[in-house]
């Protein structure tokens, strides 16, 4: 958008182009990720249950009893906090590299490409710290 | 009435505007020339306010932009249209859209005003029944049209274009500065145009400031431009063999 000048006509109008722009992808995100991780669960969860029934393995009481056994549901809250935090550095990294992106096409594929390795590796650095901040004992 | 009053505006170590002072008069296309990486784009960025100079003053019918509080700044973009060289058309919303959302924006009018509004302004600039096109689906000389008709949506006192006629062919080109010159003189809006296309000078420029280097070079009207003792002015205006012909036969 700044490439083509739709963030400085932004500005011209006297719209705060971050409030306007950046804000709600950020809350979007953060909202968003959790459910699809949920739904993610349910779904890996469900894919479980119907492997074990279909292939014979076992029956759908054991396997229900199996993934309840040493369950810790802590484990599932942890699970939902680090997705918040990781949609939140998404987010963010991604619409600061493309709020001031400069130039032609190539630049926008260079700041893309910035915020999918800057986003990468700060979720890396973050999941361990968070690991280590939440499940140490 | 926009009036630069010795304004100075550096990037890095790098003065880009030295030292200009110009009137913009109220109700007539005042016009911005000079060749590539003279500072016009900076100029209209300053007045815009989205450059902030470091010296000098900005004053919009007396008001200086230049240290105004951001709540006046935005009280004043109110007034303001502007024309960006590409359209700066929003690519996710429709012809519609696009002029409507200054009036969402800043209007007190209800639904059904703002559309009249709409599509008046659109009627205005020569383009019906594309209120439901994307900016994709249109061309060049539309969105051009598009952006003018957004531009003057809420009636703003000053409106301003970067390089309006750009990328466009002659024709078209100069359907834009004629629509430009209308609407000036059909709203007594003071028009601030920035372009190095002399096909425009040459048509709409009222007033004309000519700099080189961030410098005034030369200022004054289309009619003077073609026999200006000044040396710069003489080689921008002269580059092309069509105007050197002009000046030959005009002798």
């Amino acid at each position: 958008m700044r490439v083509t000048e739709q963030i400085d006509a932004l500005e011209v109008m006297g719209v705060n182009p971050i409030t306007y722009l950046v804000r709600p992808k950020i809350f979007a995100l953060m909202f968003f990720n959790p459910l699809l991780i949920c739904m993610s669960m349910f779904v890996g969860v469900l894919g479980g249950l119907l492997a074990v029934v279909f292939s014979g393995e076992s029956t759908a009481a054991q396997y229900v009893a199996g993934i309840q056994y040493d369950f810790i549901p802590f484990k599932t809250l942890y699970a939902l906090i680090k997705t918040t935090l990781f949609a939140f550095i998404i987010a963010t990294i991604s619409s600061f590299h493309g709020y001031y992106t400069e130039g032609g096409a190539l630049e926008v594929g260079k700041s893309s490409t910035k915020a999918v390795v800057y986003s990468s590796v700060i979720i890396i650095v973050c999941n361990y710290l968070l690991t280590q901040l939440l499940l140490r004992s | 009435m926009i009036e630069l009053k010795n304004i100075s505006k550096s990037f890095s170590d790098k003065e880009v505007i030295k030292d200009l002072s110009f009137v913009y008069e109220e109700g007539r296309t005042n016009l911005i020339i000079g060749q590539s990486g003279s500072g016009k784009t900076v100029l209209l960025k300053c007045l815009l306010g989205l450059h902030k100079p470091e010296k000098g003053a900005i004053l919009f019918d007396g008001n200086n932009i230049v240290d105004m509080s951001a709540k006046n700044l935005k009280r004043l973009r109110n007034q303001v249209g502007m024309v960006f060289q590409g359209g700066a058309l929003f690519d996710s919303m429709n012809i519609e859209q696009n002029v409507l959302f200054p009036l969402q924006l800043f209007s007190d009018m209800n639904k059904s005003d703002m559309l009249d509004r709409v599509n008046f302004c659109l009627k205005r600039v020569n383009l019906e029944n594309v209120n439901h096109l994307y900016p994709s689906e249109i061309s060049g000389g539309m969105k051009k049209r598009v952006a003018i008709a957004r531009a003057i949506v809420l009636n703003p006192k000053y409106l301003f274009c970067d390089e309006p006629n750009s990328g466009l062919d002659p024709y078209t080109a100069i359907l834009i500065d004629n629509l430009l010159q209308e609407l000036t003189y059909e709203y007594g809006m003071t028009t601030v145009i920035n372009t190095h296309d002399m096909n425009s000078v040459m048509e709409i420029g009222d007033r004309i400031l000519f700099i080189k280097d961030g410098q005034r070079a030369w200022q004054g009207t289309k009619a003077a431009i073609l026999n200006a003792d000044n040396k710069d002015l003489h080689d921008f205006v002269f580059s092309s063999e069509l105007f050197k012909t002009i000046k030959e036969k005009s002798k």
